[in-house]
């Protein structure tokens, strides 16, 4: 007997989610952005994923992007823009026009603006979707950002130095996606050649070494090493200063050894180079990003407005030097006439590692204990990266050097995930010094004072709330209350002054109230209690994590024997 | 004489006027906002 099923049961017209990603920035935060949704799209193959990019960032990096999205909407300003100064502006409405209609037909579900520029945002509130997420204007001209990864990344992101997340993983949390292990090992070492790819380039003056010190570094290399060749690379606007390196004396008896490929690979040629080579040495830049991609050794020197906890290659491998500069990092706004931070870090820091991971593939603290100077390393951080349940951080190489900003990120690391994802980071408690020590408690004042503040400020919310409710609200109470709320967000960003340290919390606390849900008084008010009651519990957990930290700091004095000892704690 | 220039300065001065009477924002002028703005950005992005 056979049974035959010739009227098979048609499968369910399941709808499939769009995601739309906007990312109108430039090359490195494609390539992160790429990153964060690779692993999006490995937990979520059934979603489809489109990107709005400018064309000529994306264009170059297809070979990349075409991996991780379905469809690429290049948003193109020269189309845009041609003949524009003859004919007006009616033409270039008509081009955006088409490119919005194509986008807005995709019925995108949800749209995640990732760029945080003022184009982007505009772009977001054209495109239609049933959920935003990210920066867009109101019909008032107004910026919402309604999620809250979304306002840390706003409040943080180069703002100073205490956001404790890597770009990467700020997107991975915006977009919300689960922290997963991450196993990304070295590519076979055996596929890989002698080269050293080098980018001794950066997109600002500030954020690169003068070409004389990236001489002395590659003679010490080729000197030092004499299996390796080295590969400079950069964009063809770097060719002369290319030049000034692969044409310095110094250089002139390794000719055969470095090759010049400034400005003669397209990306892709260039990714096949980073795939190909042992080590990427290289300022901040998009060739970093690349090489993790390509899971290749990165060792990063970061300068001027760097931020290395942010921007640091997304990957198990990167290393990072930092100088440990007062100034440093500063703002791309500030002058900055002598660029002290490019002397604090010695090439030969930079020779010695070179050495070390094209020997051995890998630095650890011992190595970094024992070879290198302690003269040499007392002006830089080095790091090196670890990844925890798929979030990315950096760990000193150099443990005596914990400075109170590392402090400080670990405890809004904890904080953050603690009361944003409800998630509880598991980090040891850090050594302190006189200094952090002092610091800490100098910002327990300060928390004090924000708790004190926000407590305030869920009263008065409580009172308007009342009088509303009330059978005959009173428009002058109402007002009232409303000017001691005005008068405690006041106060709240004057703690400042005496405990910057806390800059996160309070600027985090105006995107927050700017950004207050609901179209009502009553809904205001009460989102304005929630927001209140979120900083009210932001400053306890950090309260107790300090508390907690000065008293194992106290607990290891106790424990040591000597005075020295007990400084070094 | 520059025909960009002239439009987006009409149309945004125009733009500002409502704003400032408290008449919303149309999609329309979004459009010309985020226009003037990547024009904008594309100027900055040649001069570095």
């Amino acid at each position: 007997m056979k049974v035959t099923n010739n009227k098979r049961i048609p499968e369910p017209n399941i709808p499939v989610n769009t995601l739309g990603i906007v990312q109108l920035t430039r090359f490195g935060d494609l390539i992160q952005t790429a990153q964060a949704v690779e692993e999006l799209k490995k937990n979520n193959p059934e979603f489809r994923i489109v990107l709005i990019a400018r064309s000529q960032f994306a264009k170059p990096l297809d070979f990349i992007l075409k991996k991780v999205f379905d469809k690429i909407y290049y948003l193109d300003t020269k189309k845009i823009f041609m003949n524009s100064e003859i004919s007006g502006i009616s033409t270039s409405v008509s081009t955006l026009n088409s490119l919005l209609s194509e986008i807005n037909a995709e019925s995108i579900e949800v749209l995640i603006n990732l760029s945080f520029s003022k184009s982007s945002s505009y772009l977001s509130s054209l495109i239609k979707s049933v959920h935003k997420i990210g920066p867009f204007f109101d019909l008032e001209n107004k910026m919402q950002i309604n999620d809250k990864w979304s306002q840390i990344l706003y409040a943080t992101v180069m703002r100073g130095v205490l956001n404790p997340f890597t770009l990467v993983d700020l997107f991975k949390n915006i977009i919300g996606i689960k922290s997963s292990d991450f196993k990304n090992t070295n590519a076979s070492s055996s596929s890989r050649n002698n080269s050293i790819v080098i980018h001794p380039f950066a997109s600002q003056e500030r954020k690169a070494w003068k070409a004389e010190k990236w001489v002395e570094v590659i003679y010490r290399t080729l000197r030092d090493n004499e299996q390796c060749t080295l590969k400079i690379v950069g964009a063809k606007n770097e060719v002369l200063k290319s030049h000034l390196i692969t044409e310095n004396p110094l250089l002139k008896s390794f000719g055969g050894r470095i090759q010049n490929l400034t400005g003669k690979t397209t990306l892709a040629e260039l990714s096949d180079e980073l795939k190909k080579a042992k080590l990427f040495v290289g300022h901040d830049s998009m060739v970093g990003h690349l090489a993790a991609l390509n899971k290749t050794i990165t060792l990063t020197v970061s300068l001027g407005s760097v931020r290395p906890h942010e921007t640091t290659p997304y990957h198990e491998n990167a290393y990072n030097l930092a100088p440990r500069t007062k100034c440093f990092p500063c703002f791309p706004t500030d002058s900055c006439s002598f660029n002290q931070c490019h002397h604090d870090i010695p090439y030969q820091v930079v020779s010695s590692a070179i050495k070390q991971l094209f020997d051995k593939g890998e630095i650890n603290n011992d190595w970094a204990k024992s070879s290198i100077s302690s003269f040499h390393t007392s002006s830089v951080n080095f790091y090196r990266t670890h990844f925890n349940k798929g979030q990315m951080s950096l760990e000193s190489l150099i443990e005596t050097h914990v400075d109170s900003p590392d402090i400080f990120r670990s405890l809004y690391k904890v904080a953050w995930s603690f009361v944003i994802n409800d998630y509880e980071e598991n980090l040891p408690f850090p050594k302190l010094n006189p200094t952090t020590h002092r610091e800490l408690l100098d910002a327990l004042t300060g928390l004090q004072h924000l708790f004190e503040l926000s407590e305030f400020g869920k009263k008065y919310s409580h009172y308007i709330l009342e009088e509303i409710s009330s059978q005959t609200p009173s428009i002058v109470k109402i007002k009232d209350y409303s000017k001691k709320i005005d008068e405690i967000d006041h106060l709240q960003s004057l703690v400042l002054k005496t405990s910057p340290n806390l800059a996160p919390i309070v600027d985090y606390f105006v995107i927050r109230k700017a950004n207050l849900f609901g179209d009502s008084i009553v809904k205001l008010t009460e989102s304005s209690y929630y927001s209140y009651m979120e900083c009210s519990s932001l400053c306890s957990i950090l309260f107790e994590l300090i508390e907690n930290t000065i008293s194992e700091h106290k607990n290891s004095i106790g424990k040591t024997t000597s005075r020295s000892e007990a400084n070094k704690g | 004489m520059d025909m960009q220039k002239i439009d987006f300065n009409r149309e945004i001065s125009r733009i500002k006027h409502s704003l400032d009477n408290g008449t919303a924002l149309s999609e329309e002028d979004i459009k010309i906002i985020l226009l003037s703005v990547l024009s904008e950005e594309d100027l900055h992005e040649s001069n570095q």
